[in-house]
């Protein structure tokens, strides 16, 4: 089934056009995360879609309209920042969240759990970490079992500890079988709990589909020596590297197969040098990232 | 409803600047009247500060003290709970968590009539205490020759909430807005009202300004004796009551009207 569908959005603010004509479609059980620089126009279209922002045109489809006009209720969602009412303690606000989705659930308790507030769940919430807040807005994003959460940058602003337990929670959403929609410019993020991605820049969606396609199957391979000169010409006479990088220490050459791997050492030790430096590893997410949106610069 | 009051009054209930405004209004409303006592001399006109406490007299004094209070205080409340969920982005996430901007209207609106009612309640209670306890022989008859201010009264506190609604919902911005409201009904329109519209048109229509309706809804007892006061104008100096009813009416509407059309309008 069919989560959302956006249709040839566009939203000007003035003269910016911070949305030309998106298209995106999100499947039930995805975990689909938006990439894009800041200013791509992730938040633009998150707000759109939410109903906070007006698009000037295009249109979009959620449920495929099974909830007719307001099927905001069935989602949960944070948007940039989490917003409460500061004077109100932690299950205060929840209960707020669940009045306004009609939830009869008795989960609250379990949720507050879940995020790892129970011990604080009296606490006001103007006396929480960032870390805190964020946790018990993505616990908000829960109330109602909404079929779609929403995450706007889940983790900006947080020190280290606050990022991995923010991770851990959306980690724990995204394997529970909800649909998760994240916008993101923190690539690592994306790629450790993304299915699919689309990476958007300037309002324009530059690629689309499961991360394994975005990804491509190119091997990277980092190798270093005592003679970087002498590596260098080694490196130059091997036909199946299809880019040598110079980096500080090592050269780091993008193979089409990774059985080329052993190829490249071998040539090496053959010609009279011995690496001081190898590692293998695919190509990542952010690299591609980088790529694609340089293209396009 | 049930359920919009509910959910105002979990958002509000604990809200420290909404208690301390309510709590000043149920404080002052009873007690400001007994500056009365202080009144030395009396002016001719009222003859003994027992006016200020007996029935029938009792409704327009008390509901001049409240104009004050509800302008001042509950005003102040229907702003706030518009420029509060606009700082703390409560109301972008109300959005985003399932209301529809007229939901999350409607439940405001349901809030200040309520507020409204509740305040006319506390005045129609407080009202009858005093004049029952300060009038010789007191009867019901003689109590009930008020009612008409009680109804006026409601009107009164729809016409600043509704006001202060508005003022929240364009400006949105809190202590500007909060701002923009006092300084209004303080200093503005009786600005624009006596500098300009006099000027132009020097006859009744300048009463006709929306806050200057709505306070004359309960008027300072004293402008009953306008005569007494020198004046230039050559007109009433207060609006009849039936026509302060029809412009505060009017006005209400209008004042809520556009605050949807703007919270309709503009993005959050």
């Amino acid at each position: 089934m069919s989560v959302l569908k956006i249709n040839n959005l566009h939203k000007n603010y003035g003269n910016i056009h911070a949305l030309n004509g998106l298209n995106l479609e999100v499947e039930a059980g995805q975990v689909y995360g938006i990439l894009g620089p800041n200013g791509s126009g992730k938040t633009t279209t998150l707000g759109i879609i939410l109903g906070i922002l007006e698009q000037t045109s295009g249109s979009f489809t959620w449920f495929d309209n099974k909830y007719g006009d307001n099927p905001r209720r069935r989602i949960g969602a944070i948007l940039e920042t989490p917003n409460f009412y500061p004077y109100l303690d932690a299950i205060s606000n929840l209960k707020i969240v669940q009045r306004i989705k009609k939830s009869h659930n008795d989960d609250l308790d379990e949720i507050l759990r879940k995020i790892n507030l129970y011990e604080r769940r009296e606490s006001k919430f103007r006396t929480f970490s960032l870390g805190m807040k964020q946790r018990l807005a993505i616990g908000a994003t829960l109330i109602g079992e909404p079929d779609v959460v929403i995450f706007d940058e889940p983790t900006n602003g947080l020190d280290p500890q606050g990022i991995a337990e923010v991770r851990t929670t959306l980690q724990d959403i995204a394997d529970s079988g909800k649909t998760v929609i994240m916008a993101s410019h923190i690539l690592d993020e994306v790629e450790k709990i993304c299915s699919h991605v689309a990476i958007i820049k300037k309002g324009n969606l530059l690629a689309t589909g499961s991360v394994g396609s975005i990804l491509s199957t190119d091997t990277t391979v980092e190798i270093g020596a005592t003679d970087m000169n002498l590596l260098k010409n080694i490196l130059s006479n091997i036909s199946s590297i299809k880019s040598a990088i110079d980096r500080p220490g090592f050269i780091e050459c993008s193979v089409a197969n990774e059985d080329q791997f052993e190829n490249i050492v071998k040539s090496c030790i053959d010609g009279g040098i011995v690496p001081t430096h190898i590692i293998k590893r695919k190509k990542r997410l952010e690299e591609e990232f980088l790529e694609i949106t340089k293209e396009t610069a | 409803m049930l359920n919009y009051l509910k959910l105002e009054y979990q958002k509000f209930g604990n809200n420290a600047v909404v208690n301390m405004l309510l709590a000043m209004y149920m404080l002052f409303l009873p007690t400001l009247i007994f500056i009365g006592k202080q009144v030395q001399p009396i002016p001719p006109v009222l003859l003994s500060n027992d006016v200020f406490f007996e029935f029938p007299t009792v409704w327009e004094w008390m509901g001049f003290a409240g104009n004050w209070l509800v302008f001042f205080c509950l005003g102040f409340v229907a702003v706030h709970i518009i420029t509060s969920e606009v700082s703390n982005k409560t109301m972008r996430q109300a959005v985003i968590n399932g209301q529809t901007r007229t939901e999350f209207f409607i439940g405001k609106v349901i809030f200040i009539v309520t507020l409204s009612f509740l305040a006319t309640v506390y005045f129609a209670l407080a009202t009858f205490v005093i004049g029952w306890f300060n009038t010789d022989s007191p009867t019901i008859g003689l109590a009930l020759e008020g009612w008409p201010a009680i109804l006026r009264y409601f009107l009164m506190c729809l016409g600043y909430l509704s006001f202060g609604l508005m003022i929240g919902i364009v400006i949105r911005r809190s202590g500007i807005a909060v701002l923009t409201f006092w300084s209004y009904i303080l200093f503005l329109e009786p600005a624009i009202r006596w500098l300009g519209h006099k000027k132009i048109f020097n006859n009744e229509t300048m009463n006709y300004w929306p806050m200057n309706a709505v306070e004359d809804l309960q008027p300072f007892p004293f402008y009953k004796f306008a005569s007494f006061i020198p004046s230039e104008v050559k007109f009433d100096f207060l609006l009849d009551y039936k026509v302060a009813v029809i412009l505060t009416c009017f006005y209400t509407v209008l004042f809520i009207g556009l605050a949807y059309w703007s919270l309709l309008k503009k993005d959050m």
